[in-house]
C-alpha cells in the first residue's frame, strides 16, 4: 500500500464519477489494490442498489385527480372574467330587462315617496254624544228645538267612521 | 398547497399545450419525487398540483434546451421548502447534518395509505424508513443525487445551494441511512 486510504467522501464522488480525470485514476489504482477501501466501495454500492430498489418498488403514477383538478382550477380562473366585463353583463337586455322590472314591482309595493301612514284620528263617540246629550238640555238645538231624528242619525253614523281607525284608511287605499 | 400569488389568466393555445405536455410526460416524475420527498401521498398530491400550476403560470421561463425535468424539480424543491417553513413557523437554512431522525413537517397523517402499507411491508421498508427519518434538505438531496441520478453540480442548480453543500449533506445523509437501514432491520427481524 503506497498511499493512504480513499476517505469515504474521495469514495462517493470516486464512484459518482465526480472526481478529476488524475484523481479519478490514482483512486481506481488504489481501490483494485486495496481491501479496506474495496470494503467501503461495496459498502456504498450496497447503499445505492438499496435505494434504487426502493425507489422501483415505489415507483407508480399520477393520480387522475391531479389532472383534474389542476385543469379545472386553470378554467375556473379563466371563465371568470375581469369586474369591469362583469358589470357589463349585468347590463345587458337579457339581465336589465327583467332587472328594471322587478325594481319597478319592488317600489310600487313599497312606495317609499307616500308619506308613513299617520295613526287616524279618533274621536270618543260616545263621550261626544253624551256631551251633546247633556248640551242638547241646555241649549237645546237652534233655539230649543229638538234635533230632528234623520238628522241625529246621519251625525251618529258619521262620528262611527272616525272610529274605525288606520286599517279602515288602508282598505280605502288598497281598493282605490 | 398554498393559493396561487399571481391571478390565473385565460390560457393560450401554446400555454395549454405546455402544460398539458408537462403533465403527460413528467406528472408521475413529479408526483414520485413529492412522493418521496414527504412520505405521504396526499401531500404528494398537493404538492404536484401546486407544482404544474406554477409550470403553467412560469411557462415562458423554461428555456428551451435545457432539462424540462430539472426546471420542474426546483419548482417542487422550492413548493418543499415553502410548505416546510410554513408548518414549522421557522426554518433552519443550516440544519444541523447530523441530526436526529425527524418527519416531513412534524405532523404527517396518523392513518397510512394501502401505498404506504404496502411498502411498509415490501423489502423496502427499511429504506423508506431510513429516508423518512433524514432532515428533509437530506432526504431531497439523496433523492436527487442517488434515485435520480443528478450530478453534484445539477442537484446545487435544482436546490439552490453551492456544490460542496450538496457534496457534504449527500455524504452525511448516506452515512445516516446506512445506520438507521441497519437499525430498522434489525427492528424488523
Ligand atoms: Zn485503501
Amino acid at each position: 500500500m503506497n498511499e493512504e486510504h480513499l476517505s469515504p467522501e474521495q469514495l462517493l464522488d470516486y464512484l459518482r464519477g465526480e472526481l478529476a480525470p488524475e484523481e479519478d485514476a490514482r483512486a481506481y489504482a488504489h481501490v483494485a489494490e486495496c481491501a479496506t477501501c474495496r470494503c467501503e466501495q461495496d459498502e456504498q454500492v450496497r447503499l445505492s442498489e438499496l435505494l434504487h430498489e426502493y425507489a422501483r418498488q415505489t415507483e407508480r403514477p399520477m393520480p387522475q385527480g391531479v389532472v383534474a383538478s389542476v385543469r379545472s382550477v386553470i378554467e375556473a380562473a379563466a371563465t371568470r372574467p375581469p369586474f369591469l366585463l362583469r358589470l357589463r353583463s349585468v347590463l345587458r337586455p337579457a339581465f336589465a330587462v327583467p332587472l328594471a322590472v322587478a325594481v319597478l314591482l319592488l317600489a310600487l309595493l313599497v312606495q317609499p315617496w307616500r308619506p308613513a301612514l299617520a295613526p287616524a284620528p279618533t274621536l270618543n263617540a260616545t263621550a261626544l254624544l253624551s256631551d251633546h246629550a247633556a248640551m242638547a238640555h241646555v241649549l237645546p238645538f237652534s233655539q230649543g228645538n229638538a234635533l230632528p231624528s234623520v238628522l241625529e242619525h246621519r251625525r251618529l253614523s258619521r262620528v262611527q267612521t272616525y272610529t274605525l281607525g288606520p286599517s279602515a284608511n288602508r282598505i280605502a287605499d288598497a281598493s282605490r | 398547497m398554498g393559493t396561487p400569488r399571481k391571478p390565473i389568466e385565460a390560457p393560450t393555445p401554446e400555454q395549454q399545450a405546455f402544460l398539458e405536455k408537462a403533465m403527460a410526460d413528467y406528472g408521475a416524475s413529479v408526483y414520485n419525487f413529492a412522493y418521496r420527498l414527504t412520505s405521504n401521498e396526499a401531500d404528494a398530491r398537493d404538492m404536484t398540483q401546486e407544482a404544474f400550476l406554477r409550470v403553467y403560470r412560469a411557462w415562458r421561463s423554461f428555456q428551451p434546451g435545457t432539462s424540462f425535468l430539472a426546471w420542474i424539480y426546483r419548482i417542487v424543491t422550492n413548493i418543499y421548502r415553502d410548505e416546510l417553513r410554513r408548518r414549522k413557523g421557522r426554518y433552519q437554512e443550516e440544519i444541523p447534518e447530523d441530526n436526529a431522525p425527524q418527519e416531513y413537517g412534524g405532523d404527517r397523517p396518523l392513518a397510512t395509505s394501502p401505498i404506504e402499507e404496502y411498502v411498509e411491508r415490501s423489502l423496502s421498508e427499511p429504506v423508506s424508513r431510513a429516508l423518512a427519518g433524514l432532515a428533509p434538505e437530506q432526504r431531497q438531496v439523496v433523492i436527487l443525487a442517488d434515485i435520480d441520478e443528478y450530478s453534484y453540480q445539477e442537484v446545487a442548480d435544482i436546490v439552490g445551494c453551492s456544490i460542496g453543500t450538496v457534496r457534504s449533506r449527500l455524504h452525511r445523509a448516506r452515512h445516516q441511512l446506512r445506520r438507521l437501514v441497519q437499525l430498522y432491520r434489525q427492528s424488523a427481524s
